[in-house]
């Protein structure tokens, strides 16, 4: 089987590659789905997305210092950047509602540039070494090679993220609030909704879930106050290639974007940035809305 | 006048209304008691769906007073008005995409008090609408406009509101089925639910209205019973002409 070859590599470790993609991908899902909902709500384009995913993970990595537990940190780091995201957006966001997406856009710009400045007083300007806990060192075989236990993890706790989040908005009250605030955020105030609220607790969650995608990632990477730059990158890509406010589409695009970057760097190593800036200009010109825009879990 | 019988359930004086520097409402005043079904008549552009819009607290520029079961409304917000009882069925309907019928009428109690009566309500209101009934799984937006004109007012009924503000129902609709419709309107009066209706179908308003009165230029410019527009064609004629 390892004799199978396509375009000099041999099968398994194409394969294996792909894998990392979907591992890669996981964290690009966590990032956009937050950014997704964000926009497809509130239209606001939260440029300080990649900021709370930074922090989120010196929140994590500080913890973890301290108390030993990455699990704790697991937790303790979308619950920071939770309630972080409920405060900016009660006293900086809100006043800007109605004035156009340009405001917004332009205040989550400058946040982001406070957070990292801020996090290079607190940490330092060179970022720390971070790896995988103990419990989830090592290698596990998949048939097609050896493959680290952490990044499978990854994989199995995003997906387990994301389907309690598609429960959350296919089945729950609140959720079909969600759904219909991001259609017609009128008609659910005139049938007794304070849609602010709603809007309240979507900007912590989003928050809350690149805090979450923060930690995960410092396992792969360490952390950096710029760590968060290449990533609103790619988490705008995603929610592009997915169509803005689709959960389903976000989800679908983060893994594709994973894998293509994955492939990109085992092929041509330099131009993983240009693959998915190409890959999201080619969808835009076949569907300028996106994979699923305006057919997803939330519209 | 009938001021002095009973508290009016609305009262809406002097009502100012703006649209960026379009001066709409000017001096509008109005009184609707409680169980009437009031029309308000007149041609396109009168103001009658902007006073709808403004009692529902959806006109950002607004002055004068609104006052619904003795409490000033003007400065609350939409929401805080749905639960005082107020209901409001757009013109444009405003079925939301992408939710099925069901959805669209959980929709219209989660936020009330009631909303532990959501499955009761769902079935109640599905007798009233038999034609929601074996529609309830499927995408709202793809029933034909009277289904949705059906759904949006089912949707509006399901908390129970005191007052429902009803904008153009018939519009769009095949005649039979708003017929269907206006004999709910008789029905939900009869069951204690007060109605404002604006309604370009003056004939048919007539009919089930108590009384009614004619916008014209952002004020009312006439006001009677309807039994006695009924026997009027040229007031009929001169304000409600297209």
């Amino acid at each position: 089987m390892s004799e199978l070859t396509l375009g000099g590599f041999p099968l398994d470790l194409l394969a294996l590659q792909v894998v990392t993609g979907v591992a890669l991908g996981a964290i690009y899902v966590l990032v956009g789905i937050g950014l997704s909902l964000i926009f497809g709500l509130m239209n606001v384009v939260n440029f300080a997305h990649g900021a709370f995913f930074m922090m989120g993970a010196y929140v994590g990595v500080f913890l973890y210092g301290y108390t030993g537990s990455f699990w704790l940190s697991l937790v303790a780091a979308p619950l920071a950047m939770g309630l972080l995201g409920l405060a900016v957006e009660r006293v900086l966001v809100r006043p800007l509602y109605g004035r156009g997406i340009d405001d917004p856009l332009l205040l989550t710009f400058g946040l982001s540039y406070v957070m990292i400045e801020a996090v290079r007083i607190a940490f330092g300007l060179t970022g720390l070494p971070f790896g995988a806990p103990p419990e989830l060192r090592g290698a596990v075989d998949l048939g097609i090679g050896y493959f680290p236990l952490y990044r499978l993890f990854l994989i199995v706790f995003a997906g387990i993220v994301v389907g309690a989040l598609w429960l959350f908005i296919e089945r729950t009250s609140f959720g079909l609030v969600i759904r219909a605030g991001a259609r017609d955020p009128q008609i659910v105030q005139v049938l007794g909704i304070r849609i602010s609220r709603v809007w309240l607790a979507i900007f912590g969650l989003g928050c809350a879930l690149a805090g979450l995608a923060g930690i995960l990632a410092a396992p792969l990477q360490g952390v950096t106050p710029e760590m968060g730059i290449p990533v609103l990158a790619e988490a705008f890509v995603v929610t592009v290639v997915g169509g803005m406010g689709s959960l389903a589409g976000a989800v679908l695009a983060g893994l594709i974007v994973g894998i293509v970057v994955a492939m990109t760097s085992l092929i041509a190593p330099d131009m993983t940035k240009m693959a998915i800036f190409a890959l999201m200009a080619l969808v835009l010109l076949v569907r300028p809305r996106g994979l699923l825009g305006r057919a997803g879990a939330l519209g | 006048m009938q001021q002095g019988r009973t508290a009016p359930l609305l009262a809406v004086e002097d009502l100012q209304a703006w649209y960026g520097h379009s001066h709409v409402l000017q001096g509008l005043s109005i009184l609707v008691q409680p169980g009437e079904i009031v029309t308000l008549a007149g041609r396109n552009g009168a103001g009658k769906t902007t006073t709808l819009k403004a009692i529902m607290g959806l006109v950002a520029r607004r002055a004068g007073r609104v006052s619904f079961a003795g409490e000033d409304i003007l400065p609350l917000p939409p929401d805080s008005r749905f639960h005082r009882g107020l209901a409001y069925v757009p013109e444009e309907r405003r079925i939301v995409p992408g939710l099925t019928v069901e959805e669209n009428l959980r929709l219209g109690i989660l936020a009330s008090r009631h909303q532990r009566e959501e499955a009761r309500r769902i079935e109640a209101i599905a007798e009233t609408f038999p034609r929601l009934k074996q529609r309830l799984k499927q995408e709202a937006i793809t029933m034909s406009g009277g289904e949705q004109q059906m759904l949006a007012i089912a949707r509006a009924l399901m908390a129970e509101p005191t007052m429902v503000l009803l904008d153009e129902p018939s519009e769009g609709i095949m005649p039979v089925l708003v017929e269907e419709m206006f004999e709910q309107f008789v029905a939900m009066k009869r069951s204690g639910t007060t109605i404002l209706l604006v309604e370009q179908n003056v004939e048919l308003a007539l009919e089930v209205s108590d009384r009614v009165y004619i916008v014209d230029g952002g004020a009312v410019v006439h006001h009677a019973p309807a039994a006695e527009l009924r026997a009027d064609p040229e007031i009929q004629a001169r304000y409600c002409a297209v």
